[in-house]
């Protein structure tokens, strides 16, 4: 065999994973719940507009080449490797009055890109749900029959339904079915055309679907923070139902990032105070990402930090950091380095 | 001519103020003089004319352009402050903001700028900086049962005009400069500097 064929074989078997986050002296595996793939074309003009916003001058003039290269698998993957973070999960919504569409195909096909590294949650659309909400229930049953599609994922306030609407218990049930943990935006956001109203930003009105639904995951995202008036929001609402129910997790995602909380103040208090409650063991690592060029790294890296500040042992963090969805989703725990 | 007499030359022209690379990266036209330039690079595309008054006074229009998508004309009036070894002049403009694509925006703006250097033979090392500000307006139109609804929102944006280069003068009537964009566009929002490469010329009556 040649030899720059045999080096470029060995090199490919042989590529390093990874390398993992360093928390107090120790390099942990890292697991990213929470990663937006999309296509730019689908988002709707308010929000690309939002988005842009927030790139750097002069990118935010023509955005679409740089998005769809953050948005694209590969884009994902390399902010993944370039933040040492092995795996990470990829989030489809029905979202069009919002935040757009990324569809369960689209999901799919990206998980494809690395099955590995990459899984994937379903979702529906929930708009006129009396007359299509059955055909939505099929179509989100056929997601998760798909090899590494392992959740659902929900935002009432992006999808504009109330988290008390028993019509949309269904949902929760038919993911119990699939074994499949159900995340769910929690806290208004900062998106164009949201429904910031309490019944759809509160978790407080999830707790009768989690009562009633004791066999599906509840994973209750951006801790009910607030990110119009960037403050803690529904955290001890979140810790609450946590405390009282054992189907309900905790996600701590896009609330500790620089525009959100500068200071990172944040972010420490709501680790420091599910640490206080006892529940470390029901959080799940996510950063929102991947928005920008290192935001992905960036995140884990002010999420490092909160634990620190927050007093985290090394075994409470390697829990955040993969242990915890390793845990929920019945997935083999990444070895640490 | 030689070679050292033609360097010679441009060098004594270069350190005389109606030098065009020292009237539009310095600041100020000599009397009677009218002065150009031009500038490409990433992101900016400029374009630049004035004419010297008495007492230092220098009329002014420019036009500069981030990826033909950001569009910023304006017009305004320039005087020179301190004229000896060092040149110091400050330039108020007024102009209007035209932004298309994703982030739409347009609105009337205002400038005011300060600009200092020196000519060291046929060298201007040069630096400026400014503050600009841009008022906004948006219209927003909601389809609604009832009709349509329409409001409007004021806005606001402030920039931190900025550069820094290396001029130099290449004949006695023209020259050129490599520069260093340092604007922060809409603060806060994070802006990457660019760079440019300038044309001067003129200098003539």
């Amino acid at each position: 065999m040649r030899p720059s064929i045999l080096a470029a074989l060995l090199a490919s078997g042989c590529a390093e994973p990874p390398r993992g986050a360093t928390y107090r002296g120790v390099t942990l595996p890292v697991t990213d719940l929470h990663l937006h793939p999309g296509d730019w074309k689908s988002v709707p003009a308010s929000t690309q507009a939002f988005l842009a916003g927030r790139f750097p001058f002069p990118f935010g003039l023509q955005p679409e080449g740089l998005a769809e290269g953050v948005l694209a698998a590969e884009g994902i993957l390399s902010e993944l490797t370039d933040a040492g973070i092995r795996r990470g999960g990829l989030f489809a919504i029905y979202a069009p009055r919002s935040v757009g569409v990324a569809s369960n195909a689209l999901v799919l096909e990206a998980v494809e890109t690395d099955p590995e590294r990459l899984f994937g949650f379903a979702s529906l659309p929930v708009d006129a749900w009396d007359t299509d909400g059955p055909a939505a229930l099929e179509a989100l049953d056929r997601a998760l029959d798909a090899p590494g599609m392992v959740g659902v994922k929900l935002a009432h306030a992006h999808q504009r339904f109330r988290m008390d609407d028993e019509r949309y218990w269904s949902i929760y049930a038919l993911a119990a079915a699939h074994d499949a943990p159900v995340y769910l935006h929690t806290g208004p956001s900062p998106f164009p055309g949201t429904s910031q109203e309490a019944p759809y930003t509160d978790p407080a009105y999830l707790e009768a679907a989690i009562a009633a639904n004791p066999d599906t995951d509840f994973i209750l995202g951006h801790l009910g923070h607030d990110f119009i008036n960037q403050r803690v929001g529904d955290l001890q609402g979140c810790i609450d139902l946590a405390s009282r129910y054992e189907n309900v997790w905790l996600e701590p995602s896009a609330l500790g990032s620089r525009s959100s909380d500068p200071e990172g103040e944040n972010l420490t208090a709501s680790m420091r105070a599910i640490r206080d409650a006892g529940l470390v063991d029901r959080v799940v690592y996510g950063s929102d990402g991947p928005q920008s060029p290192g935001f992905v790294g960036d995140y884990l890296q002010r999420t490092l930090d909160a634990m620190d500040r927050s007093d985290y042992t090394v075994d409470e963090a390697a829990r955040v950091l993969d242990g915890t969805y390793a845990a929920l989703f019945g997935a083999a725990p990444l070895e640490r380095p | 001519m030689s070679l050292l007499a033609l360097w010679m030359s441009v060098a004594v022209a270069a350190e005389r103020p109606a030098h065009p690379t020292a009237a539009n990266l310095l600041g100020g036209s000599e009397v009677g003089h009218w002065d150009a330039a031009v500038s490409a690079g990433f992101p900016w595309l400029s374009a630049r004319a004035q004419v010297g008054l008495p007492g230092g006074w220098t009329p002014l229009v420019e036009v500069q352009s981030a990826l033909a998508t950001r569009w910023q004309p304006s017009a305004g009036v320039g005087l020179r402050w301190v004229d000896r070894r060092w040149r110091v002049t400050g330039e108020a403009l007024a102009g209007w903001l035209f932004q298309t694509g994703v982030l739409a925006r347009k609105g009337p703006s205002a400038e005011l700028r300060i600009k200092a250097g020196r000519a060291v033979g046929v060298l201007q090392p040069y630096a400026h900086a400014g503050t600009r500000h841009t008022l906004l307006w948006t219209k927003t139109t909601v389809d609604t049962v009832a009709g349509d609804e329409v409001s409007w929102q004021a806005g606001h944006e402030w920039t931190l005009t900025g550069g820094l280069g290396l001029g130099i003068a290449a004949g006695p009537s023209w020259g050129l400069d490599l520069g260093l964009d340092l604007p922060w566009v809409g603060v806060p929002t994070v802006s990457i500097p660019g760079v440019h490469l300038g044309a001067q010329f003129g200098g003539g009556r």
